[in-house]
């Protein structure tokens, strides 16, 4: 029997040798998140995309209340087993950071905190009763800050029942004049590939984004060398592009910017096809169009940039990885989810203002709702 | 089912994990981490279609491979009177069951997936089936066997190259992989499995790395001659064929980002359609001179 004990124990350990990591770092400690990300990646931990898929979660940066509450919501939606690390000192330099993850994983593997956790019943059902609430209210219980998103309905004054306590989706026209569930979601403040600390409330009638208002904006974004905020800018738009292996290849540029480290070979080669990729081009033709330069262009000329510029951080200091918030709710409306998405983070390049306050928007300071003209539907 | 078939089932499951991670060990290791995971479940789910969708998406796979000549005799597990149209009713099964993945949870994200899967739907599925008509027509019937038997003299692909192609790339869009990986993209947080968690997580996955593997093999043995080779026909050069069509795949989605299925859907109605459509004339204009 303990024979079979112990070979179940190794399986396991064997099994959750490279579990699936979330990185969710404020952003005034964008840089250290990068530097989990590098220690993670090295042992092979992939990035997970959702709560669901995380199995470690790492929480970067003392975070005011609300990114606080945003962090226990990704916490609170992963499954077990899982294990969870919160650097708020500074644990910035390599060796803290791996022994941090060293002791994640020994959480992770351990049987009995995990069973102990597996078996906590309850959350779901005390979800559900936050939830049980009057319409209207729904969202509010919710803290807006739902990554994994299943905020359904809440719509301006259409009753349409409810399950589970849930208010149903209500109708609304879409673009073609049909009658199409109307879904609420909310893009933020943690997700991968997404501006840390902006919050996006979209509704959406299938896939298409009809109104988009920005709720909070990050406070004080870290600011960065030019090229060191280009190559995040280019890694996030791929990843996000689904060109994995690019985004992987080039995925520790901008951490190697920082520390003034010039490209590898593999690296310009991946730059100079990213550059002249038609099928990339064609993707991103017309996604975010801001002085007339739309994605594709912008990536372009951030390829260029990487390729031909300077060695290190030599550049103007001074970049955040934030979009300026204004410009967000006009490029997302009228697009198709994904494109929304590229939409951002081909704009989360922006001159921070001195002393790192960056384009942050005071939150909901920006209300705009666009029913039609959608320019960009072809 | 033989143990030729399990075998099979085996290696055609893990082969394009294995290309892709280039790691034998990898796919094994996320297979065991998600055995170990706790299911999940969001308030109000539908439990029964997402059960469904659960039992399909590998089930379907396996009814297709059911019609691929995989046996160590060279023969499919079973034979009909119609086997395209079978492989192509089990595929269309993926059509259903992926609805009902990116249903059940009962959230915005895997939702949104399932719309594009259905946007995807409509760019490919009306191409593939061109691509499978035009190999009935060229071998005179819907049977596996008779279209290895008529590519005795010259392997398809020289005759139908535009019709291999499309297969190839339905079967990556059915499978929601590679550069039509939108529908489980990772601006979607993966879309319609951005919910699903454990055993359940692992049989999606599984289903889906099993039916682009048994899609291989089927490209092989519609457009590549199957088990047929130069020297020694056998099981063993249908596996070396499958092996080569699931590299290529690997190897055109490591150059590619995801194709954005509302563009897609473009080319796949002006160009790539009429391009089938073309292909299929062709070949028979071919059959009726005798030349095939």
């Amino acid at each position: 029997m303990d024979l079979i004990a112990s070979t179940a124990n190794r399986l396991r350990g064997w099994a959750l040798g490279r579990p699936r990591v979330a990185v969710l770092a404020s952003p005034e400690r964008t840089s250290t998140g990068w530097r989990v990300e590098a220690a993670a990646a090295s042992r092979g931990w992939p990035r997970a995309g959702s709560p669901a898929d995380a199995d470690v979660l790492v929480v970067v940066g003392d975070h005011a209340t609300d990114l606080a509450r945003a962090c226990g919501l990704w916490w609170h939606h992963m499954t077990a087993p899982r294990s969870r690390v919160d650097i708020s000192g500074e644990a910035d330099h390599e060796s803290g950071i791996d022994e941090l993850l060293d002791a994640a994983l020994v959480r992770l593997r351990d049987r009995d905190t995990q069973r102990a956790a597996a078996t906590r019943t309850g959350e779901a059902a005390e979800l559900l009763e936050q939830r049980r609430t009057p319409h209207g209210s729904a969202d509010d219980q919710h803290g807006g800050h739902d990554v994994g998103g299943h905020d359904m309905g809440g719509h301006a004054g259409h009753d349409m029942g409810s399950v589970a306590g849930l208010s149903m989706a209500s109708t609304g026209q879409d673009r073609d004049g049909l009658a199409l569930d109307v879904l609420v979601h909310r893009w933020g403040p943690f997700l991968p590939g997404w501006p840390a600390g902006l919050v996006v409330r979209t509704t959406l009638s299938g896939d298409v984004v009809t109104s988009a208002v920005v709720e909070q904006g990050p406070s004080r974004p870290e600011t960065f060398p030019r090229p060191v905020a280009v190559a995040h800018a280019l890694v996030t738009v791929l990843d996000l592009a689904g060109w994995t292996e690019a985004a992987k290849v080039l995925s520790h540029v901008p951490l190697a910017r920082l520390d003034a480290i010039a490209p590898t070979g593999a690296e310009q080669r991946w730059l100079s096809r990213v550059r002249r990729s038609r099928t990339l081009r064609w993707a991103l033709r017309d996604v975010a169009v801001v002085d007339d330069q739309d994605a594709a262009d912008r990536v372009a000329q951030w390829c260029e940039e990487l390729l031909t510029g300077a060695k290190g951080g030599t550049g103007q200091v001074g970049w955040t990885v934030h979009p300026a918030a204004d410009l967000v709710p006009l490029v997302v409306v009228g697009t198709e989810l994904a494109r929304a998405r590229i939409a951002v983070a081909s704009l989360a390049l922006s001159p921070g203002r001195p002393g790192g306050t960056g384009s942050g928007a005071e939150p909901h300071a920006h209300h705009q709702h666009h029913h039609t003209d959608h320019g960009g539907a072809s | 089912m033989t143990a030729a078939t399990v075998l099979w089932v085996v290696v055609l499951a893990l082969l394009l994990p294995i290309l892709q991670t280039r790691s034998l060990r990898e796919p094994l290791r996320s297979g065991a981490r998600l055995l170990a995971e706790q299911p999940r479940r969001l308030p109000a789910p539908d439990v029964l279609l997402g059960r469904l969708a659960v039992v399909l998406v590998p089930s379907a796979a396996l009814l297709a491979l059911a019609v691929v000549p995989v046996g160590f005799a060279g023969a499919a597990w079973l034979s009909t009177s119609a086997d395209l149209v079978w492989f192509n009713a089990a595929e269309v099964l993926l059509w259903v069951a992926w609805w009902c993945a990116g249903w059940s949870p009962n959230s915005v994200l895997p939702l949104v997936g399932a719309y594009r899967f259905l946007a995807q739907g409509l760019s490919y599925e009306l191409p593939l089936m061109f691509s499978l008509i035009t190999v009935g027509v060229a071998a005179g019937s819907l049977r596996v066997s008779d279209v290895l038997l008529a590519q005795q003299g010259v392997w398809f692909v020289v005759v139908m190259p535009v019709a291999a192609a499309v297969f190839m790339c339905a079967a990556a869009a059915f499978a929601s992989w590679g550069p039509f990986a939108g529908p489980m993209g990772r601006d979607l947080g993966g879309g319609v499995l951005a919910e699903t968690t454990g055993p359940a997580r692992l049989a999606l996955s599984a289903g889906r790395a099993l039916f682009l593997g048994v899609a291989a093999a089927m490209t092989a043995t519609l457009f590549l001659g199957g088990p047929a080779g130069p020297v020694a026909s056998g099981w063993w050069w249908l596996l070396l064929k499958t092996v080569l069509v699931t590299a290529v795949m690997v190897a055109l989605a490591r150059r590619l980002p995801v194709l954005p299925p509302d563009r897609t859907v473009d080319v796949a109605w002006v160009v790539v359609l009429p391009l089938t459509i073309v292909q299929a004339l062709v070949v028979s204009v071919l059959v009726l001179r005798g030349v095939l």
